[in-house]
């Protein structure tokens, strides 16, 4: 098993986790068999090449797709147990997404695609000072279409941390940014996160990227092939 | 030696890119879409089965009618006489472009069966030589065989099965005083007779109480006592001189006393059958249009959305080299074979529901053969209105694809500056929602194309809807005025002359007897200084009971001497207003006898069935009937105990001054059958307008969804329960629909409206009415087909793949 001893109680348990899709005739393993234990309040980053499993493990541990085999466990929560509702749940409660393609509500604007998540946990209050946190206070009432790719990854982080999640997926947040604008976005993701202490998980296939988690999962061919600890650097001290 | 043919060149290759690679792409995106690209094939599919179906029975009707027509060699010019010399028909052959010519001697009476139902019916008798068959007017044999002896009939086959009439029976006749008994030896069909009706007024003569009997001329001459003389003469003219013939026809006949005449088209069965087949016609074209009205649009906006999805592909394919012609062509030809696609199995049904219609039509009417060919002009039409379908909707969306810049294209579906603005507005109008439904809110105003076509094949599938209920209530209108409305009698007595009124008024006397009034109706003519029109007028009793016909103005009307109640649709024709001065004269009227009179308009009658004018009945007796005598139908209502009319209606079936009993069972039994085939009409038209309203509905309620994965799968993903994120959709779609009754009620209102005028005859006028059920019936299945659509669309969300979904194209 790999893993990384912690005083914290694991954010996340697996244990020998399978996801197989079927493409036709065709079955395809995804993952196989990983076992993995990330601790809270880290920040985790998933590297490696495309078709690794990265994405895979980030949408089982947001309860976005259930495993094929094995028992996975995310904030002491059974996932493999859960029933849909259940699973509605546990994304509306513990879970924030930040999406590639930011996945905005297009006839929304930006500080109220950020209260429909608030108003979602009841905690609409914080919408306007989330908004404000990732500098766009002067373009709250834009819509998607009239921001900025960078402008619109903000809006979605501040979507996902509005409900105060325990968990934040990041799934490759700077894949459809140019270079400065993915270091800005992260920067702002690695800040307010750490300052909320909640537990992070990002996957990118950008190596240089992988300096600022506390955690580097390497994965190859849907098997965990190393877990190490990163550098825990601020973006802004990333060179490439 | 061939000419030489020139190389191709590298640049013209490069000009035309292949295309066989656009081909497989537009195969591989249609089958992508295949849920919806079926649901438009079944919409146009529907479309093309109506127009088919319905053309098609109109063709196999009106084929069945012109074979017997032509088997038989129908008369294309006729004229009735009092009585004239045999000698005439010689002549009749002299006028130019006249090819044959019959004189046959003709009577009606009645035709007595004890021990049937019906006791006592009408009966025509037509004398026919026994020798040879007829050159003219021929029978189609149905059954058994043709005259072989004096003492022989052939029956008319509609009448015969009514009456449970079989080869071998004897059937009693009675013509005046004079009774003959014949044997059965055919059953046949009559091109005069298809459609049994005695004259063009009388409407509801159902082939119960009609009967025509064919026998031996020269023993129908000895039972008339007319000698060699003829009552009709019938010719067969040149195409094209029928008119003219008929002129020099009733030129000869003049002397001899002209009831009559008519050219074929005139004939009152052939009229009849006419206006039936109108009516066949009018719903081909006008459901049909509405149906592919409605697919066309939501091709439309399919194919609009094929084309958003496929910017960037398109934009990159433009990179490539492909030309805007390739690209108009592929997406043009998408939309084109999609059309034909629903087309081809609607062509095929739609031949099954002609077959399938005529052979109803041909069970409902009796009528004796129904032609089910292929007609390939019919098919023909049928694929080239898809294709049309197909290319006019399709072409915008497919021009739009070609004329992109690539460089924009490959951005996607960027919106523009004043799409921007509006939704900018919108932002402002709708921030007194919860964030959530601000959403569907929004989204109706997101694509206003796609929210109009929506709009579009909601207010279609309404409006059918409301049409085709609205033709039921209009037919049930037109029936419960004739039975309830106005009928308060149970009994409708026809003597066989004056004579029996006095019969008529011991009647009430009878065991169970509560009234009788007398009436009495005479073919008449209405002239105005105008035009003229013809019907009949029917003569009642001031201050009876029995009868209530009500006036425009919505009361029952009262009779008075000297005036008529005139049914409005001929009023309307012939220009006359309450107060104005009409001759009223007799429809037989010729040089020898000339019966008319001047008779004030007293108001119009609000009547959907029938042509009937009313007036006093002394008026009308002495006026004409009288003297118009024995052309004139005297009789009385009779209103009896309910239980004792089938009592009632032996006794006097067996009375020798009785000519007809029709009973309201029988008018409601005839009225029915008459009926039967427009409620199947309705029902079909209804199953057919849901489905337009359904297969809308659900286009939107897919496109709707389609459009919106990622973002409804992103809602999931943030928490939303797949309850909730449906809910959302549905509410759209609910907001959708509402604004789709909105525009459909008043459309569909006004489409009953046109169509119920261009369903009516003078003969049958119905009445747009639309009752508050007819909203509410609409309204519940628009919301039935969204509930559907909605609970799909849950389903559908709840077991979306959001890891894939998450990331799906917008």
């Amino acid at each position: 098993m790999a893993g990384l001893a912690s005083e914290n109680s694991p954010a996340l348990i697996a244990r020998d986790v399978w996801k197989q899709y079927t493409l036709g005739d065709v079955t395809v393993d995804a993952l196989r068999g990983i076992d993995l234990e990330l601790p809270a309040g880290r920040f985790v980053v998933l590297v490696g090449p495309s078709g690794s499993g990265k994405t895979t493990v980030l949408n089982l541990a947001g309860g976005l797709d259930v495993p094929t085999k094995g028992q996975l466990t995310m904030l002491g929560q059974h996932l493999t147990e859960l029933n849909e509702e259940q699973l509605t749940t546990y994304r509306r409660e513990s879970v924030g997404f930040v999406f590639q393609m930011f996945n905005l509500v297009p006839t929304l604007t930006a500080l109220e695609n950020v209260r429909l998540v608030a108003q979602l946990v009841g905690n609409d209050e914080l919408s306007a000072e989330l908004i404000a946190a990732v500098g766009l206070a002067d373009r709250a009432d834009q819509l998607p279409s009239q921001l900025s790719g960078g402008e619109q990854q903000r809006v979605a982080i501040a979507r996902a941390l509005v409900k105060q999640p325990e968990l934040l997926l990041a799934d490759e947040p700077t894949g459809a940014l140019d270079f400065e604008t993915g270091c800005e976005v992260l920067s702002l993701l690695w800040e307010e996160t750490r300052n909320r202490g909640m537990t992070v998980i990002m996957v990118t296939h950008n190596t240089a990227f992988a300096k600022m988690g506390d955690i580097v999962v390497r994965l190859r061919s849907g098997e965990v092939v190393e877990v190490s600890p990163g550098e825990a650097s601020h973006p802004s001290e990333i060179t490439f | 030696m061939r000419p030489p043919t020139r190389a191709k060149s590298p640049s013209d290759a490069s000009r035309r890119p292949p295309m066989t690679m656009l081909w497989r792409k537009l195969w591989a995106d249609t089958r992508a879409l295949a849920r919806q690209a079926i649901a438009l094939m079944v919409l146009i599919g529907l479309g093309i089965l109506l127009y088919v179906g319905l053309y098609e029975a109109y063709q196999n009707l009106d084929g069945a009618y012109n074979y017997v027509y032509d088997t038989t060699h129908f008369a294309d010019a006729s004229v009735l006489v009092e009585a004239a010399p045999g000698s005439l028909a010689d002549k009749a052959r002299t006028i130019p472009h006249v090819t044959e010519a019959l004189g046959r001697v003709v009577r009606d009476g009645a035709i007595i069966q004890r021990g049937r139902d019906r006791e006592r019916v009408l009966g025509r008798f037509i004398g026919y030589p026994r020798t040879f068959r007829p050159p003219i007017n021929d029978l189609l044999i149905i059954e058994g065989r043709y005259l072989a002896d004096a003492y022989e009939a052939v029956l008319e086959h509609q009448f015969a099965a009514e009456n449970g009439y079989a080869i071998g029976d004897r059937i009693k006749c009675a013509y005046e005083t004079r009774e003959r008994e014949f044997t059965i030896v055919g059953f046949v069909a009559s091109p005069e007779y298809i459609y049994p009706v005695p004259s063009k007024h009388e409407m509801f003569v159902s082939p119960g109480t009609f009967g025509v009997v064919f026998i031996d001329e020269d023993r129908a001459r000895e039972w008339f006592g007319v000698g060699r003389q003829i009552t009709e003469i019938h010719c067969l003219t040149d195409p094209g001189h029928e008119q003219e013939v008929l002129e020099k026809l009733e030129g000869l006949a003049h002397s001899y006393g002209v009831e009559t005449s008519y050219v074929q088209d005139d004939q009152p069965s052939k009229r009849l059958l006419t206006m039936d087949q109108q009516g066949f016609a009018t719903l081909s074209v006008f459901f049909p249009i509405m149906f592919l009205s409605s697919a066309g649009l939501s091709l439309y906006s399919a194919l609009s959305r094929i084309v958003r999805l496929q910017m960037t592909v398109i934009g990159t394919l433009k990179a490539c080299g492909f030309g805007q012609r390739e690209i108009l062509i592929q997406h043009v030809m998408q939309g084109v074979l999609v059309a034909l696609a629903g087309a081809i199995p609607g062509v095929a049904l739609g031949h099954w529901m002609a077959m399938w219609l005529g052979r109803l039509y041909a069970d409902t009417l009796h009528l004796p053969l129904i032609l089910t060919p292929l007609h390939w002009d019919t098919i023909g039409t049928g694929l080239f209105l898809a294709a049309v379908t197909g290319l006019a909707a399709a072409y915008l969306p497919a021009r739009m694809a070609a004329r992109m810049r690539p460089a924009v294209a490959m951005r996607g579906d960027v919106e523009s500056p004043r799409r921007l603005m509006a939704q900018h507005r919108l932002v402002g109008w709708t921030r007194w929602s919860r964030v959530a439904y601000r959403i569907p809110i929004r989204g109706i105003f997101r694509r206003a194309s796609r929210t109009l076509l929506a709009l579009g094949g909601i207010a279609g599938g309404a409006s059918i809807i409301i049409t085709t209920l609205g033709t039921y209530v209009a037919t049930m209108d037109a029936i419960d005025e004739v039975l309830t409305g106005s009928r308060k009698y149970e009994i409708d007595l026809q003597f066989t002359g004056p004579r029996a009124i006095a019969f008529g008024r011991s009647i009430a006397a009878m065991p169970g007897g509560r009234a009788v009034t007398p009436t009495v109706s005479v073919p008449v003519r209405v002239r105005s200084s105008w035009d003229s029109g013809e019907l009949i007028l029917t003569g009642i009793e001031r201050g009876q009971q029995l009868l209530k016909v009500h006036s425009t103005s919505g009361e029952f009307i009262n009779v008075q001497p000297g005036a008529i109640w005139l049914p409005r649709q001929l009023a309307n024709r012939i220009l006359v207003e309450p107060g104005d001065p009409v001759v009223v004269e007799w429809v037989k009227s010729g040089r020898r006898r000339r019966l008319k009179t001047t008779m004030q308009v007293a108001g119009f009658l609000d009547v959907a069935m029938g042509a009937t004018a009313y007036g006093e009945y002394d008026d009308v007796r002495r006026a004409l009937a009288d003297k118009a005598y024995p052309h004139s139908a005297y009789g009385a209502f009779v209103a009896c105990d309910p239980g004792q009319v089938e009592a009632f209606k032996q006794r006097l079936e067996r009375s020798d001054d009785v000519a007809l009993v029709l009973t309201m069972p029988d008018l409601v039994k005839q009225i029915y059958q008459q009926m039967g085939l427009m409620f199947i009409f309705i029902g079909v038209l209804l199953s057919f307008g849901s489905l337009l309203a359904g297969s809308a509905i659900h286009s939107v309620a897919s496109v709707s969804l389609l459009e919106r994965t990622r973002e409804l799968a992103t809602l999931r993903s943030l928490g939303f329960s797949a309850r909730s994120a449906g809910w959302l959709a549905a509410l759209e779609l609910c907001v959708l629909c509402a604004l789709g009754l909105v525009v459909g009620i008043p459309l569909g209102v006004f489409l009953n409206s046109l169509y119920m005028s261009s369903f009516s005859t003078e003969n049958m006028a119905f009445r747009a009415i639309l009752p508050w059920w007819v909203y509410v019936t609409t309204v519940l299945i628009v919301a039935g087909l969204v509930a559907l659509s909605s609970y799909a669309g849950m389903r559908r969300l709840r077991s979306m793949d959001l890891s894939q979904a998450t990331k799906a194209q917008e």
